[in-house]
């Protein structure tokens, strides 16, 4: 670690990391690339205690790297990335550090748009998602301004899941069409799949093709259970996620390209075989 | 309405129409086959043209890439090709990596098939799961039909669940889901009670625990009637008990609101919760997955919010260290909702 960082420190090494990233990153577009990816953003609290920092500079680093994973998203043309910001359960934890945590998430929120920033630069239309009853009034004036100021950037969505979990997401859905079938505007026959997707926070997004999780835990905490459980590979990364580094991401796309090719090899072959 | 408003309509319809009413007269007409000809061979090399166009633009691009990406100049092309060899050199550099990997897990999976062992004796499991901090009292597993494998098909599934189950009781479990995406084993739960028997029994000798089938689903249970309460509950679930359970439900609620008997605001997570684990399965601590990769392959999705995930790299076999492997790291994890 120490011997990294102080290669860091030599001149061009910044620069040439940032330039074999837009390489690999230009060459991995070549193949397939995921449309939507989700990433629960674990370990910043984790990261703090470890390096002997306040909660809210663990925050901090945390949202450092998001910043990079987005700029490799954006190299690379993924579509949607979702992220888990903040839970329902959250709550639960002490006032002091949920107030921390909101005001957090203000600040980022306007740093985010502010002028020349992230979503300028990389054309990201910004998204919350979750139950607004329960977000405190001066963060959601932060989030109306934030997705109005970024609703005309097109070439890619940030889903901020906050508060969100995915059980409430799916009954929120079902109690939406229970409700639409009530009023008589829908019959419950046509009731299926599709349309609880199309009444999910997630509706206007492609499916999500990676999630991933850091810190080492392998559970999913209500998050996305509908959308990863089939269909969709989930990666458990052992690493915080303030340490996140790009090349895991990255070798994480490489694994996912390298398949998904098999499979359209594979489809190739057999599409083959039927002709002769 | 007006003839003004009618006559662009009718210029539109008849505008498509010269041309195949004069088509075949002219190509039926002998006198102009020499010009035919000469059309022809332009046609020809025309096609030759977009042909070569389409084999380098079309052909040339893989499957999968997406549409923004595909070259539309000679430069782009060039260019492609040579970021795209350089993917697929990647790509088989990664072969070669997922070629040793699998070498080391195997070696390791064999090494620790030899170091734990049931041997198929409970007191063995007792002790290999003894001084763990806590153990799964739900234990859900998924397992993948094969058909033309040794110790594949529906016997071969039947074989490994009873494997699975005489090591659940020896961990003390209490319930376990059997996960199959088919349900192949959803109807056949006197078929499988006899192998679990007769597995039991070389385990347990003659008085083997007690245990009870059932499929939430088809809301049948095997043995119907019991002396003592079961050692251990199973249930057997499939694709059906997922998406198409929640879909179902939001079906049956949606036409008794549309009668006026139900009230949409009491369609609380808590409440689907309950009917959940009413009627399909209650959350698992922990999912063993018996397969080489992370693939939940449509286990439903309301049950496994908190549910360890367990899977070894590389394995493909229904094995005792892989199960104990998951309840070690299920006894290490920690799980704070929220905090």
């Amino acid at each position: 670690m120490a011997i990294t960082s102080w290669i860091r420190t030599f001149p061009l090494v910044q620069y040439f990391i940032a330039w074999t990233q837009e390489i690999f990153m230009s060459v991995l577009k070549t193949g397939p690339v995921p449309q939507h990816v989700a990433f629960v953003m674990d370990g910043n609290r984790r990261f703090a205690r470890r390096r002997k920092l306040e909660v809210r500079e663990g925050h901090s680093a945390g949202f450092e790297s998001l910043a990079h994973i987005l700029e490799m998203c954006y190299q690379v043309g993924i579509k949607v990335v979702t992220v888990y910001a903040f839970s329902i359960e959250n709550f639960k934890r002490p006032t002091v550090e949920v107030d921390a945590l909101m005001e957090i998430a203000r600040t980022k929120l306007l740093q985010i748009i502010h002028h020349g920033d992230l979503a300028d630069r990389f054309g990201i239309s910004i998204r919350v998602l979750g139950q607004r009853s329960m977000i405190p009034p001066d963060v959601l004036a932060a989030i109306d301004k934030s997705t109005e100021m970024t609703k005309r950037n097109t070439t890619a969505i940030l889903n901020i899941c906050f508060p969100y979990t995915s059980r409430d997401d799916i009954a929120t859905s079902m109690r939406e069409i229970v409700t639409k079938s009530e009023k008589h505007e829908l019959e419950p026959e046509t009731i299926d799949e599709r349309l609880l997707e199309q009444h999910m926070f997630t509706k206007d997004c492609p499916p999500l093709d990676i999630l991933v999780r850091t810190s080492g835990v392998e559970r999913l905490s209500d998050f996305m259970l509908w959308q990863s459980h089939q269909n969709c590979t989930v990666e458990f990364v052992n690493c915080l996620w303030p340490e996140f580094e790009p090349w895991r991401f990255g070798s994480i796309l490489l694994k996912w390209s390298r398949s998904k090719a098999v499979e359209f090899r594979k489809m190739e072959m057999e599409r083959d075989q039927k002709q002769l | 309405m007006s003839p003004a408003a009618a006559s662009p309509e009718v210029k539109g319809n008849l505008k498509p129409r010269p041309p195949p009413s004069q088509s075949p007269a002219t190509s039926s007409s002998s006198s102009k086959r020499s010009s035919e000809m000469g059309a022809t061979k332009a046609r020809q090399s025309a096609g030759f043209v977009t042909r070569i166009k389409d084999f380098l633009f079309i052909n040339l691009v893989p499957l999968g890439t997406s549409p923004a990406q595909i070259p539309s100049n000679l430069f782009q092309l060039v260019v492609f090709h040579i970021y795209h060899t350089a993917l697929i050199f990647l790509h088989i550099i990664l072969s070669f990596y997922y070629l040793f990997a699998r070498q080391y897990h195997r070696a390791k999976n064999n090494f620790l098939a030899f170091l734990y062992h049931h041997h198929r004796t409970p007191q063995l499991i007792a002790q290999d799961i003894k001084g763990l901090a806590k153990t799964p009292q739900h234990v859900g597993i998924i397992l993948n039909y094969k058909e033309n494998e040794e110790g594949g098909g529906i016997e071969g599934l039947m074989e490994q669940v009873a494997d699975v189950v005489s090591w659940s009781i020896g961990a003390c479990v209490k319930t376990l889901t059997v996960y199959e995406r088919t349900g192949k084993l959803n109807k056949l739960h006197e078929a499988t009670y006899k192998v679990i028997n007769r597995t039991l029994k070389s385990y347990y000798g003659e008085t083997i625990p007690v245990v009870k089938l059932s499929t939430p689903h088809d809301k049948t249970v095997y043995p119907e009637e019991m002396a003592t309460d079961p050692d251990i509950n199973i249930a057997f679930i499939s694709q059906q008990d997922g998406r198409e359970f929640l879909v179902e439900l939001t079906r049956e609620f949606a036409y008794k609101a549309a009668k006026g008997e139900f009230e949409p605001s009491k369609l609380t997570v808590d409440n689907v919760d309950r009917l959940a684990n009413q009627l399909v399965i209650t959350e698992p601590e922990l999912i063993v997955l018996f397969g080489p990769k992370l693939d939940l392959d449509g286990f439903p999705p309301w049950q496994i919010r908190l549910s360890e995930i367990y899977y070894a790299p590389y394995n493909n076999s229904v094995t005792y260290n892989v199960m104990l492997r998951g309840i070690r790291r299920y006894s290490k994890c920690k799980i704070n909702v929220g905090r």
